[in-house]
């Protein structure tokens, strides 16, 4: 009962007693405790073989079985995780100012790209349109992006931007395709009923990197959380 | 409506790995709530509010990095505030739904037991694990995190660059989670500090945010370089954004810490009034 009571005890938990740490995890990773048993620290319970409870018995009276291999729902679910884990965020939300309100015709353009740095493959161009003189977003203007190598191989294109493609709808976004690593020319152009306006600017794109995808990382995850198990383990059993 | 308006509402910004990390952290939360739940007084182990809570807590960190909040923090500095203090706030409330137990009854029970050998005291990850949330840990983490990233050098370097931005947001959760670790005693374990203490704990992390708005709301000029480059949006300076953005931190950044000191007040005086009645008994 003082299990239950402490378990439940409200914002701050039973703070008069506790078996070393993590009291709620460790009790709570076995079966919950009859009605009146006072519960100790169940480390005893902690055995090593791997069990599970047989059809019509209690799970507290382990039964050495086989670990079940998962079912192919949970290998679809993990699957579909990993995936979204390890998509590349290429995100049209801004990134790094390459153009800040500079004056193109009848506009203010900003021109964001991102990824930061610019790699080889798609790369993300952002363009807000203002009018200039009073800053009102202009969101009924046709934009496009000219990407041209400098000085290397590698061909060029030209790409729609537009806000359906940005995250933020108020920017229009183009997906650029940058084959090859290098000095790249980018150059904007708007128009609209306002008259038309262009900006350019150069930026260099490099071969990219593990850290291109930071969520690359969690790739690491797995074998080292094996290997501190496979440590653990081998520990208890030097010294049991 | 307002196109502008529109836009905003529509600017949902569905990172991958963002939407996995949630869909895992609500996922397995929620299958070991259930069998918790399906077995003799599960109920009280695992009651209906502490999940309330957890999922209250997941979805303000959904708001905070999936919302239209998050994407227009690049453009707006008082947006960039909001997310923040929706980071901050939902460590509390993801601590109050005591994930630990709910998450390892998610698992295979032989997976549950290896994992919770590795709490044991003995076990070699039990020491940095207990030095990490000592209450100086949390609180020091919080502190210096919360500061130096709202410097301007540190502030503005961040914004543009994905991984160093990525890594701004893990630390405030992260740092905010350890902060509360101590409050919250998620573990159910013993408290490391006692209600009276705790108390005096949570002060400067209460008052830190408020000297951070008044630097903010009362500075003369703007301090971050990056909202000067952007585009101004619905006619807002930068001068009036920073000071919206100190508002923001000033009124709800302080809100949990203060209700968290009125609750331990109370757990003080109904403390020291058993103990009356034990003395007179």
């Amino acid at each position: 009962m003082r299990f239950i009571q402490s378990v439940a005890g409200g914002l701050a938990g039973s703070q008069a007693e506790g078996v070393g740490v993590d009291a709620l995890v460790l009790r709570g990773v076995l079966t919950l405790p009859p009605k009146g048993e006072r519960t100790g620290f169940p480390l005893a319970a902690c055995k090593r073989r791997v069990s599970r409870p047989r059809p019509g018995t209690e799970e507290g009276s382990a039964v050495t079985a086989p670990l079940r291999a998962p079912g192919s729902w949970t290998v679809t679910v993990a699957a579909i995780l990993t995936a979204l884990f390890l998509a590349a965020p290429v995100s049209a939300n801004g990134g790094t100012i390459r153009v800040g309100s500079q004056p193109a015709g009848p506009f203010e353009v900003t021109v964001f790209t991102s990824p930061t740095p610019l790699e080889v493959g798609k790369a993300d161009v952002s363009v807000a349109v203002q009018r200039a003189g009073t800053n009102d977003m202009v969101l009924n203007a046709q934009v496009s992006v000219v990407a041209e190598p400098m000085g290397q191989q590698g061909a060029g294109g030209t790409f729609v931007a537009t806000h359906e493609q940005a995250t933020n709808k108020l920017l229009y976004a183009a997906n650029v395709r940058l084959p090859s690593a290098g000095l790249w020319r980018f150059t904007v152009d708007v128009r609209s009923d306002l008259g038309a306006g262009s900006v350019a600017f150069e930026a260099e794109a490099s071969e990219p990197s593990l850290l291109s995808n930071p969520a690359l990382l969690l790739l690491a995850v797995p074998p080292a959380a094996l290997g501190l198990w496979w440590l653990s383990r081998t520990r208890r059993r030097a010294k049991s | 409506m307002n196109p502008e308006v529109v836009a905003l509402l529509f600017s949902w910004n569905w990172e991958p790995p963002v939407v996995a990390g949630l869909i895992l952290a609500v996922g397995s939360y929620t299958a070991g709530w259930w069998r918790l739940r399906q077995r003799p007084r599960g109920t009280a182990v695992a009651p209906l509010w502490r999940a309330c809570c957890y999922w209250s807590g997941l979805i303000l960190v959904g708001l905070s990095l999936l919302s239209p909040v998050a994407t227009f923090s690049r453009l707006l500095f008082f947006m960039h505030m909001t997310q923040h203090v929706l980071l901050l706030q939902a460590a509390p409330l993801i601590l109050l739904g005591r994930p630990m137990l709910p998450v390892l009854w998610s698992l295979p029970r032989a997976v549950r037991r290896e994992l919770a050998l590795l709490m044991v005291p003995s076990n070699p990850l039990h020491g940095p694990y207990h030095a990490l949330t000592h209450p100086a840990v949390g609180i020091s983490a919080y502190v210096i995190t919360l500061a130096a990233w709202h410097a301007p050098a540190l502030y503005d370097s961040a914004q543009g660059e994905t991984l160093l931005h990525e890594l701004e947001h893990t630390l405030f959760l992260g740092c905010s989670l350890l902060a509360w670790w101590t409050i919250v005693n998620p573990t159910g374990g013993p408290r490391r500090l006692s209600y009276g203490r705790a108390i005096f704990y949570l002060l400067p992390v209460m008052f830190e945010p408020h000297v951070l708005a008044m630097v903010l709301t009362f500075a003369n000029r703007p301090l971050y370089v990056t909202y000067q480059l952007v585009p101004r949006l619905w006619g807002l300076s930068v001068l009036v954004d920073q000071q919206i953005g100190g508002a923001i931190m000033w009124v709800a950044g302080g809100i949990p810490h203060l209700v968290a000191v009125l609750v331990l007040v109370v757990l003080v005086l109904r403390q020291e009034e058993r103990q009356a009645q034990r003395l007179e008994g």
